[in-house]
């Protein structure tokens, strides 16, 4: 159910938000070309995502947030940390909603920047999207409260 | 017709501008955005705006922390919220604190000035 949920998320609101479609893909992202973003859940289901975009798809989700230009070079990565947060926060209410139960969800971190938290987690999800951008891999690491 | 004085309060430069462009020829002018709540809670007394759109998930004190602490100078201000994250525990949440309206990002520009005109009321 988690990984539906991600998947459609990821999906539908890229598409609302940016008009890039996501297809299956196998993640393949250069270490040296990826930019990478951490946000957390809290309560009934605790998790950590981490969100890895090729610097082109970066680049082409925040210039179509922009209305088809790039903003100011500081300003670009808050451009990404929203697109993650909406779209964390459609998954997040579609999990609560689904489970009947309360979680909340944080701001997103720059990764080098995330707390460490360094949990025993009970499942991992691992989503690969690739875009005519480059890929985009989603890695979810998750518990609920029994 | 004087226009609608809005305060807008989110971190997201693409929210700020999003409600901008929605709302700037419909009747509302923004006069005021702040980055998070401690600068929302700053500023509202020297602007006050007659409606404040605030985002709950922020850096630092969070949206419906900042909206109590608005009710506390002024129990009249009206504020609508808007959060990524709009399941029933967040509305709820929501309605805890007096407030009566969340709306999901992303949003649809007529359900953002629909819900302006009833903040009003």
């Amino acid at each position: 159910m988690v990984y539906e949920i991600f998947q459609r998320a990821f999906t539908e609101v890229t598409m609302k938000l940016t008009e890039i479609s996501l297809q299956g893909g196998n993640g393949n992202i250069p270490a040296e070309c990826q930019v990478r973003l951490m946000l957390c859940i809290t309560g009934f289901i605790e998790a950590e995502i981490v969100c890895v975009f090729a610097s082109r798809l970066y680049q082409a989700i925040v210039k179509a947030m922009h209305g088809g230009t790039l903003p100011v070079e500081e300003e670009c990565i808050l451009y990404l940390k929203e697109y993650v947060n909406i779209v964390c926060g459609r998954a997040v209410t579609m999990l609560n909603n689904k489970i009947g139960m309360s979680s909340r969800l944080s701001v997103p971190y720059d990764c080098e920047e995330a707390p460490e938290r360094g949990k025993a987690w009970q499942e991992t999800i691992q989503l690969y999207f690739e875009t005519a951008y480059g890929d985009m891999q989603i890695m979810v690491d998750y518990s609920a409260q029994r | 017709m004087s226009k609608v004085r809005l305060m807008v309060v989110d971190d997201s430069p693409f929210a700020s501008k999003q409600i901008q462009d929605t709302v700037e020829g419909n009747g509302y002018e923004v006069v005021a955005y702040a980055k998070n709540g401690e600068e929302a809670v700053e500023m509202y007394d020297e602007v006050h705006p007659d409606i404040v759109i605030m985002d709950i998930i922020m850096p630092g004190i969070d949206g419906l922390e900042t909206a109590q602490i608005l009710r506390k100078k002024d129990a009249h201000a009206k504020i609508l919220m808007l959060s990524s994250l709009c399941d029933g525990g967040t509305l709820e949440e929501v309605r805890k604190i007096g407030l009566k309206y969340l709306i999901p990002k992303p949003w649809e520009d007529d359900v953002l000035l629909a819900t302006l005109e009833l903040v009003q009321k």
